[in-house]
């Protein structure tokens, strides 16, 4: 088992890539952590804050806690759903970290995607969003410009 | 590393991904040929894709929609192991850590059987 502190520092080294913001702009997306008590969450959200994943790492598969998770977070605003969490197995041969751990290490990874193909439809709907000083995360409509949470506007 | 003689590679894969084409298939059907094993495809938009949801239930990354492109070894033994899930995070994860697979120690040692 990982120390948290060892996991998050595999997940900067391995897993962290610019990408462009997956369905709200044209801006890169990166990553963020959130902060959370005894397990490793971080999203890959855009310069505008839009979110464009949420991403539980471990060394175990836990779709349960991740979706409960995601639940309390998010509250029930925002509809999840089974199909938009999809998990991964990272093993050292394809990290490359084979010199580094044995060959039945793994990092769990469990994804969700907001999905804009369904918020597309109505540019009124509520997306979540980063706070882009706390970094924590809000609900507001898509098409809002706003990148601050109440609490830091 | 690996003990095992392996049997075939397979992919479970889309035309329409690019994680899949060619970031992922056009590699593990080279390294096949390379290790002189058949790659067996599986294209989840055919009626292949009972097949491929078999494997990755069996053996893989399972979700209701799961992430491809996956990839498994299958050794002489009968037994599956999975090696790789595409990377959501984007294509050039995914194709980093094909290129890692291809240069691993694991795949090294298959090639010395």
């Amino acid at each position: 088992m990982q120390s948290l502190k060892d996991l998050k520092h595999l997940v900067q080294n391995y897993l962290n890539i610019q990408s462009k913001c997956y369905g709200h702009c044209d801006t890169v997306a990166s990553l963020n952590f959130l902060k959370t008590r005894n397990r490793l969450v971080a999203t890959f959200s855009c310069e505008n804050g839009y979110v464009s994943r949420i991403i539980g790492y471990d060394n175990k598969e836990d779709v349960s806690w991740f979706k409960n998770y995601l639940r309390r977070k998010l509250g029930d605003r925002i509809q999840i759903d089974d199909k938009d969490i999809r998990v991964a197995t990272r093993h050292p041969w394809d990290l490359g970290i084979e010199n580094k751990f044995s060959e039945d290490f793994f990092i769990k990874e469990v994804y969700w995607t907001q999905n804009y193909r369904k918020l597309s439809v109505n540019p009124n709907a509520l997306a979540v969003f980063q706070c882009l000083k706390c970094k924590n995360l809000f609900i507001q409509e898509l098409s809002s410009k706003n990148s601050l949470c109440e609490s830091c506007k | 590393m690996q003990n095992k003689k392996l049997k075939a590679i397979h992919v479970v894969y889309a035309n329409w991904c690019p994680h899949c084409m060619p970031t992922t298939v056009e590699p593990m059907k080279k390294l096949a040929l390379e290790l002189g094993v058949p790659c067996y495809l599986y294209d989840i938009d055919t009626d292949l894709v009972s097949k491929a949801d078999e494997l990755v239930k069996k053996y893989g990354d399972w979700s209701d929609d799961y992430i491809i492109p996956q990839v498994f070894f299958e050794f002489e033994d009968g037994t599956f192991k999975h090696v790789l899930t595409g990377y959501s995070e984007g294509v050039e994860l995914t194709r980093k850590a094909v290129n890692n697979l291809l240069n691993s120690e694991l795949v090294k040692s298959l090639k010395n059987k």
